[in-house]
């Protein structure tokens, strides 16, 4: 026979309050401690489940949602950081890889260049934007005449500069008439950039809200600071693609948060990660990288006390960029002098060597620079940006000088920056592609005054410089130039270059396709779940 | 005069003097005898000492970056070394400083302004009474951390930026306090006293008023010190805080945020720390409360007629 041991009523048990007390503490305690362990299971951007991973058959069709970190707005004119720009448009011409400058027609049909490199003339696609509106050549002359304005198109203003005149010559057909004969490099390196926009739309405010271009997607829908939601577009010109029918991009405010969704499911891929995240996720999911962009280290040289220039050169060599590539990007990036990727024809890696980090020129330099010996460094939330400002400021205070990082919010930080009123600071670059004068196009590198880190003290050298490389056709000429532009950059050494800071995405398995193009763009017209 | 008589006389001295004696002090007999207050005033005790003698104590300079980022902790690095190869132990150890600082030093703004407007408020009443509390609800009406945010981005970061923007949103705090103990005391006898026998108002006010007042400022400023170490934590959370490479608990906790899965130990000792350190204020705020509050209750301190 069974037995049941009788049930006995507990007594009522009362907590005393020192009980009670060190319960609480102890429980504050552990929570307070366990605060940056909880953080990275957490997502802060409220997005909820659901990884819309219902994926299309035969590797067509279907949806994707990619998580991103990035702010966003739809001007292709007025941004070179916005990752979905490339999803709305079509350019003039696409690159064929990340390294790969194999122009590939889009936009543009067949393109022809006259003999003396004076002029182009570009045969249009026939083919419609998302309202149904065809492309038309009246289009790319006002398209051009946009970009030629700094105000109104500040990403294409300086690249633009090399076109006297944009002429329809018949309703696909444009003419550029160049101001000076003008290597084909550039031409279509400005061809990448350059995006379809019908005439009538073309300006800032218009755009600010809604693309409204020719791209492989449309936009369904877009919640600010919540989510992104591209469809197909069936009239591409490119028949079949885009794969994908759908999709979404999520954002997080958070990096921690963005990878912690990728690892649960939440989100098929994560893109523009952090290096760091590089071995957290390589065995499990595929990891896409790309060259990406360039960090540097700007000083402005219009303003004490980097109006010194030999206190510029001195701090140059006191930039240990093996050390900021291992710690800070985790072993991913190349060293570069000043802003020209490897990839880039004007780069000469022997000015690593000659003009690479020693602590004992850049402190003999420094003393014999007369000049002062402090100054104070601003900084944003730029990935990886205070991580690098710390390691130069350690070694610059091996040398006697003292380097004060001021931390700031990335929009004071930015307004600081473009005001001229930052002493120094470390802010990316992008590719320059084939063409070095491409260098000139940031405002720290414009060859005017309006450069925010020279000012009046822009160089006159640096501006002949830019120049001679804009025109420089054939190859002796090149390479004249592009020696000449390397030696006044590591002269006057306001852009002083640290690492390439690679793009890295990440994707669940079954995903294939996706791209990073030289621009550091997404290219999704070939992504597609197997 | 034989030895014998002289120490009859101290004796006799000694017994006249130790009810008042034992009076004063019997705020530090009950704090005593609060076993957590204890612990908590050894803790803080501690980290005082932790604060005071860090380049002593700590094995590498805090700023140091010779080693090896990201390691575990080991012999040689007791935990670890942080994304730039800065000892841990050694910032934790220095981080105490500015978390001490921040903390008594926000607290003391906090006191040094709040306590003479509300000792102003509550003895002075009518017109002073109004535009002190209207000024003390003007403060009120913005969250602290919020003023804080706000002050801290006008200055500019820095250890003295962060201590005012703190010790300015602890003003109203201190100022109701005081104003609620003077108006208690305010026509109390001895404060008519000494009004009658000719003494100025701020004479009244500071050396009759104020020592009076004193216990629950005291506890006030324990409180908002352990208060004013969270928000300094908080700041720094958010970059607001202590600029670098100064060590700073808020602000290891915001690097380790970024390699949680490189070395999950990185922002475990800091937050330890700063809930140990929150810990032992609030023991010794809890403490001081009930030794004072008991206190308040048995008669008049400072100069009294």
């Amino acid at each position: 026979m069974a037995h049941t041991p009788p049930r006995t009523s507990r007594p009522y048990r009362t907590m005393s309050r020192r009980r009670l007390l060190q319960a609480f503490g102890a429980a504050g305690a552990g929570t307070l401690a366990g605060v940056p362990l909880l953080t990275a299971c957490g997502s802060d951007d409220g997005s909820d489940s659901g990884s819309g991973s219902d994926g299309g058959a035969d590797g067509a069709g279907g949806r994707i949602t990619l998580g991103i970190a990035n702010i966003m707005q739809f001007d292709p004119y007025l941004t070179n950081t916005e990752i979905h720009i490339n999803t709305f448009y079509t350019y003039l011409v696409d690159y064929a890889g990340p390294d790969d400058y194999t122009a590939i027609p889009t936009g543009a049909e067949s393109w022809e260049f006259d003999e003396g490199h004076t002029s182009v003339t570009i045969a249009l696609r026939a083919a419609t934007y998302h309202s149904g509106d065809a492309v038309t050549a009246a289009d790319v002359v006002a398209g051009v005449e946009r970009a030629q304005d700094p105000e109104a198109a500040f990403t294409l203003a300086q690249p633009s500069a090399f076109i006297d005149s944009a002429t329809a010559v018949d309703e696909l057909t444009v003419r550029l008439d160049f101001v000076r004969p003008t290597p084909e490099e550039l031409v279509i390196d400005w061809m990448s950039a350059f995006p379809l926009v019908p005439a009538d739309k073309n300006d800032p405010r218009t755009l600010e809200n809604e693309p409204a271009g020719s791209g492989p997607f449309l936009l369904e829908s877009f919640q600010r600071d919540r989510s992104l939601v591209l469809t197909r577009n069936p009239d591409f010109f490119d028949d079949g693609k885009p794969y994908l029918d759908e999709v979404e991009f999520r954002f997080f405010r958070d990096e921690e948060a963005l990878v912690s969704a990728l690892e649960s499911g939440d989100v098929d891929g994560a893109t523009y990660l952090a290096l760091r995240n590089a071995e957290r996720l390589r065995d499990r999911f595929t990891l896409v990288e790309s060259p990406g962009r360039m960090d540097l280290f700007f000083m402005n040289g219009s303003k004490p006390p980097f109006d010194n220039k030999e206190l510029r050169q001195a701090i140059a060599r006191a930039i240990d960029r093996e050390r900021i590539i291992e710690q800070v990007r985790f072993g991913l990036g190349e060293p570069v002098y000043t802003a020209f990727m490897p990839s880039s024809p004007a780069y000469d890696s022997a000015y690593l060597d000659s003009h690479g980090f020693d602590l004992a020129a850049a402190e003999q330099m420094l003393q014999a620079s007369r000049g002062p010996t402090r100054a104070t460094a601003g900084v944003g939330n730029e990935p990886g940006a205070m991580e690098i400002l710390q390691i130069i400021q350690a070694d610059l205070e091996k040398i006697g000088f003292e380097l004060t990082i001021e931390p700031m919010e990335q929009t004071t930080f930015l307004e600081e920056l473009f005001a001229s009123n930052l002493e120094c600071c470390v802010a990316a670059q992008p590719n320059n592609m084939q063409s070095p004068s491409l260098i000139a196009r940031g405002r720290q590198m414009l060859p005017s005054t309006d450069n925010v880190m020279m000012g009046d003290n822009v160089p006159d050298a640096y501006v002949e410089a830019v120049e001679a490389t804009q025109s420089a056709v054939s190859e002796d000429e090149q390479a004249t130039a592009y020696a000449r532009l390397n030696e006044v950059l590591v002269d006057e050494a306001w852009a002083v270059g640290i690492s390439t800071r690679p793009s890295l995405s990440a994707l669940t398995d079954g995903i294939e396709g996706l791209t990073v193009d030289p621009r550091d763009f997404l290219v999704l017209t070939e992504t597609l779940r197997t | 005069m034989t030895e014998g008589t002289t120490q009859a006389m101290t004796r006799d001295t000694d017994a006249a003097a130790s009810p008042s004696r034992r009076r004063r002090f019997s705020w530090a007999r009950r704090f005593a005898r609060s076993r957590s207050a204890l612990v908590g005033a050894a803790g803080l005790v501690l980290l005082i000492m932790l604060a005071v003698f860090a380049p002593w104590i700590a094995p590498f300079e805090p700023n140091e970056q010779g080693a090896q980022h990201l390691l575990g902790p080991s012999t040689s690095h007791l935990l670890g070394t942080d994304e730039l190869g800065r000892d841990i132990a050694s910032r934790v150890i220095h981080g105490t400083r500015a978390s001490l600082v921040v903390g008594f030093g926000a607290a003391a703004v906090g006191a040094l302004l709040g306590v003479p407007l509300g000792l102003v408020a509550g003895y002075l009443g009518r017109w002073a009474d109004t535009i002190a509390m209207r000024l003390i609800d003007l403060l009120l009406a913005v969250p602290g951390i919020l003023l804080a945010l706000v002050i801290i981005t006008m200055l500019g970061p820095g250890r003295l930026n962060l201590i005012l923007a703190i010790g300015i949103g602890a003003i109203p705090e201190f100022g109701r306090l005081t104003r609620a103990a003077t108006l208690a005391l305010r026509e109390r006898d001895f404060v008519v006293a000494s009004r009658g026998m000719g003494a100025s108002t701020p004479d009244t006010m500071f050396r009759t008023v104020l020592p009076n007042v004193l216990g629950p400022i005291v506890v006030q400023l324990v409180v908002t010190a352990s208060l004013a170490v969270v928000v300094e934590a908080g700041l720094s959370l958010l970059g607001l805080g202590t600029p670098p490479p100064a060590p700073s608990w808020g602000a290891m906790l915001q690097d380790a945020r970024s390699y949680l899965y490189q070395s999950p130990w990185y922002g475990v000792f800091p937050g330890l720390c700063l809930a140990l350190t929150v810990f032992c204020l609030d023991r010794i705020g809890r403490g001081l409360q009930l030794a004072v509050g008991t206190a308040m209750t048995d008669g008049t301190r400072g100069r009294t007629v």
